[in-house]
């Protein structure tokens, strides 16, 4: 199979990952932050571990700020209904995923306000378009760093200074980003993160990032190990926002993960991959590249076929692994103008080579023939 | 000596910082006398590192809620 989905899910991962998953079940096991006998201990080492190696990846000073969650959709939930919940203004941009439309919806529908920032004609939301929309009651902004449909590349580093300049809070989602783009989060408000995509862990890993001196409501509560006779959440972090057993098997595979990107630092070559492959579909007959492939991933709009129907015999006839639809993002697609017929998604990863890419845009010339 | 500490992560932030400075310690759960809202965690240290381990946790911004001896079994805040 030539994989090219890895803005779902990365895959293969780097051994380590699962090596390191196999260890904690084989010879640790124990519940983090749960009791004081050795297992328990070894498993909260290696929880912290991996809370110090995001922080070092996203430039936080501390490693408490930063909450494991399932995945980044959690992650946006907790972020969203733990700032504006039922009241505030909260502005989103036209890339979102559903991740982040969904759950700014609800909060809609409870009392707040939701608005919408429009994208240009690449999918790129500027700081003057976060600007423009702005108004003296937006509590929350939240913008995707890049699409996960066209992979533009937002900049937002100048929409942070943008939002604070108004007093207001920021929130980005980094689902195509973490462990791929640099990202200096210090000055953030909220970042959101997936284990699983370009950190290279297992699914069901992900994270948020809050900032000190932001308190948001939990949108779990449950046991943390700590502050047990209180029938509160505790205020301190990670604690309030990390209700129940954490993930550990997973976090002991994402923390292999997040190793291997500092590592191999992937982003120039994904970035090499990913130009090789749209300059070759769009060189096809009724091809046309859409976005301009800021990360690691190409969106093509089919003139003459169904996307899910070119993704479904691509797989079926050659092993060729890609993504047609509407990648759960429909305001995205509206804003591009593909929301009739989609976009078949190409998105390659560490493992990629230039002889899948190759072999990809060949297989989609004979698939379209 | 004892030093309760926020939480576990707490707890692990200020132990790297000592074995930075070449300070031994550990976590430990908090014994329940010590603790009047349920589990806890604390970090156990030779108290002649007591000063350090103040400095540290000042450094990291970690409250230590109170640091104990222990002594036959008992403990005394110190």
């Amino acid at each position: 199979m030539i994989y090219l989905d890895n803005a779902a899910t990365s895959y293969p991962k780097p051994p380590e990952v699962a090596e390191a998953m196999a260890r904690f079940a084989e010879d640790c096991g124990g519940n983090p932050g749960r009791g004081g006998h050795s297992a328990s201990r070894a498993a909260a080492e290696l929880i912290f571990a991996c809370r110090e190696e995001l922080a070092g990846l996203f430039n936080i000073e501390n490693c408490e700020r930063i909450v494991f969650t399932k995945n980044a959709t959690e992650a946006l939930n907790t972020a969203i209904n733990g700032l504006v919940g039922e009241g505030g203004e909260i502005l989103i941009s036209a890339m979102e995923h559903n991740a982040v439309l969904r759950p700014a919806v609800a909060c809609e529908a409870a009392g707040a306000s939701l608005r919408v920032i429009p994208a240009d004609k690449d999918g790129r939301v500027t700081p003057e378009a976060v600007e423009a929309a702005m108004t003296p009651k937006t509590r929350l902004v939240c913008v995707v760093h890049a699409s996960n449909v066209t992979g533009t590349l937002n900049d937002i580093a100048a929409i942070n200074e943008t939002v604070h300049s108004h007093g207001a809070l920021t929130l980005f989602d980094a689902a195509q980003t973490a462990g791929l783009v640099p990202i200096d989060a210090s000055d953030f408000d909220l970042l959101a993160f997936p284990g699983h995509k370009s950190l290279y862990g297992p699914m069901g890993t992900g994270g948020l990032y809050v900032r000190e001196g932001l308190t948001l409501t939990p949108l779990t509560r449950g046991g943390t190990g700590s502050a047990s006779e209180s029938p509160f959440m505790p205020e301190r972090m990670p604690d309030r926002l990390e209700a129940g057993t954490l993930n550990a098997i997973g976090i002991a595979g994402l923390l292999e993960g997040v190793r291997f990107v500092k590592r191999e630092n992937p982003l120039e070559r994904e970035r090499e991959l990913a130009g090789l492959l749209a300059e070759k579909a769009g060189g096809i007959g009724g091809v046309e590249v859409i976005g301009d492939n800021g990360v690691n991933v190409v969106g093509v709009k089919l003139k003459y076929m169904d996307c899910v129907e070119a993704a479904a015999r691509l797989d079926a006839e050659y092993g060729v692994a890609a993504r047609g639809g509407l990648h759960c993002a429909p305001m995205a697609h509206r804003s591009m103008g593909t929301i009739g017929c989609g976009l078949l998604r190409f998105s390659v990863g560490a493992f990629t080579t230039a002889a899948d890419v190759d072999a990809a845009a060949s297989a989609l010339e004979a698939v379209l023939k | 000596m004892l030093a309760t500490v926020p939480s576990q992560t707490s707890a692990s932030r200020l132990k790297k910082s000592l074995a930075a400075a070449g300070i031994k310690s550990n976590i430990t759960q908090t014994p329940s006398v010590l603790t009047k809202e349920g589990c806890g965690y604390s970090l156990r240290f030779d108290g002649v590192y007591r000063a350090e381990v103040e400095r540290a946790a000042r450094e990291l911004r970690i409250t230590v809620r109170a640091y104990f001896d222990e002594l036959d079994g008992g403990y005394i805040k110190r």
